[in-house]
């Protein structure tokens, strides 16, 4: 009879850019049962964010470092449904503009990511290296790399120019094309389809049980994705694949960076003139749920405001903290050696777990 | 006989998820400060949110609703940590360690240290 082996993988692994830990039930090579556990980090942001709802803003867009931009757009939004206020058309397209380019620098680093833990260094590279573009390209609109602070409550502080439009349109070019050629290597390499193809999957039974979302439930043969009602004039449709495993989830992500950068085209095309902002005075009062789609799946907004400068209570819910709990379902069956690239492939981030 | 006061809320979702495409989007727990609590399951539902609520004494057990999403059982971990509801079958020291942390920070009078 072979015996069972407890391994601890993380808090504190190579590959793991955050602390998290995966207590692995080992028979011989063979993954038979896993233990997700986080919380190594917990900040508390949820109560201090509820203490002042002018400073909120400034702290949700620290909620997490890959998409600080959603956090803060999700929760002007919450705050101009409390106050009944419609931000400019403008504003609302420079938002979905700056949302999209932050889902290139997130698809980006997460492809690259999983690239590094195949052992696959110069293609990690070569992704970081389009990714530093993106990044320039963003502080050169809003003035900072990861936090981009433009949002405020009625509309957005920054303008795009033409020239930045110009600039920024040329930029995505020059992407398209040299990132086709890194597409083409996460498609068409043998060994990268070796170490992710049947790997970590995720039936649509257990992704509709482990109420995953973004990317990981797109890859399973869900369809769902947020932008199919905010993005819905620029005629967007979801990109679904049906496998499930490590593969199916990196090719979602591959596949929809071309589809960010054809979004942003056609948002800039559709650019409107006007105010960037309306103005908003006194406090807010009521309730307010809003979500949007992230780089990594759904997030969700939840206000309660009585009419004081506190908040009497501020929900925010995160994809990454769904999506890393369904790696549970994922990993039996799977070989040790395969558990680092199973993981990366979900996307986890634990700022955004853990708040 | 409803022995949690969330059974109801439980069967209904089951009900919902059953008969159409539901997912569970995130549970809310709001302190009402009066002595109660409130919790709000948040469902998407054919693609649109939709929420079941219910409310409750503070110091009463409620039933999980991991059986019916596996998704569950982490959201809930997470509500015993910061605001310090019991689900049967459930244990908290997802986020915060017990024995060592604050007890239900985010209740309005926050519970103490063990």
């Amino acid at each position: 009879m072979t015996k069972t082996t407890l391994i601890p993988v993380g808090p504190q692994h190579p590959v793991f850019l955050e602390p998290l830990n995966i207590s692995l039930k080992l028979k011989e090579e063979t993954v038979v049962g896993a233990e997700i556990n986080y919380g190594f980090n917990h900040r508390g942001l949820e109560k201090a964010m509820a203490a002042d709802f002018r400073r909120t803003i400034y702290m949700c867009e620290r909620i997490c470092g890959i998409c600080s931009f959603y956090h803060s757009t999700a929760y002007c939004q919450s705050m101009e449904s409390l106050f009944k206020v419609e931000v400019p058309e403008r504003a609302r397209f420079i938002r979905l503009v700056m949302m999209e380019c932050q889902r290139l620098t997130s698809h980006t680093l997460a492809l690259g990511h999983t690239a590094e833990a195949m052992g696959y260094e110069s293609l990690f590279m070569q992704l970081f290296r389009e990714r530093e573009a993106l990044m320039r390209l963003v502080n050169d609109i809003s003035g900072n790399r990861v936090h981009y602070s433009i949002n405020t409550i009625g509309g957005v502080r920054r303008d795009i120019p033409m020239e930045k439009q110009k600039e920024m349109l040329s930029v995505l070019d020059g992407l398209e094309t040299r990132f086709a050629k890194l597409a083409k290597v996460f498609k068409d390499d043998r060994t990268i389809k070796e170490r992710t193809i049947g790997k970590g999957v995720l039936t649509k039974e257990m992704a509709k049980k482990y109420c995953v979302v973004g990317p990981v439930a797109r890859a399973s043969g869900i369809p769902e994705d947020i932008r199919t009602s905010y993005c819905r004039d620029l005629d967007f449709q979801p990109i679904v694949r049906d496998e499930g495993d490590s593969y199916a989830r990196s090719m979602v992500r591959v596949d929809e960076t071309f589809q960010s950068i054809q979004l942003i085209r056609k948002a800039l095309t559709m650019l409107p003139e006007g105010p960037l902002e309306v103005p908003v005075k006194g406090n807010p009062s009521g309730e307010a749920f809003i979500r949007l789609e992230a780089p990594r799946g759904e997030v969700i907004y939840y206000v309660k405001a009585k009419g004081t400068v506190d908040l009497e209570r501020i929900k925010v819910k995160t994809p990454a903290f769904v999506n890393v709990a369904a790696l549970s379902a994922m990993v039996p069956g799977c070989e040790m050696p395969d558990i680092p690239v199973i993981t990366v492939s979900v996307d986890p981030c634990i700022c955004c777990t853990e708040r | 006989m409803s022995i949690h006061a969330n059974d109801g809320a439980i069967e209904k979702i089951a009900e919902r998820q059953s008969l159409e495409n539901v997912r569970l989007a995130t549970i809310i727990t709001v302190d009402k400060g009066d002595g109660n609590l409130e919790l709000i399951y948040v469902l998407d539902v054919n693609g649109a949110l939709t929420s079941i609520n219910c409310e409750f004494p503070q110091d009463q057990e409620l039933a999980s609703l991991s059986s019916v999403f596996a998704g569950a059982e982490n959201m809930e971990r997470e509500i015993i940590d910061l605001m310090g509801i019991r689900f049967e079958g459930i244990r908290g020291g997802l986020f915060l360690e017990p024995g060592s942390s604050i007890i239900a920070p985010l209740r309005k009078q926050p519970l103490g240290v063990k």
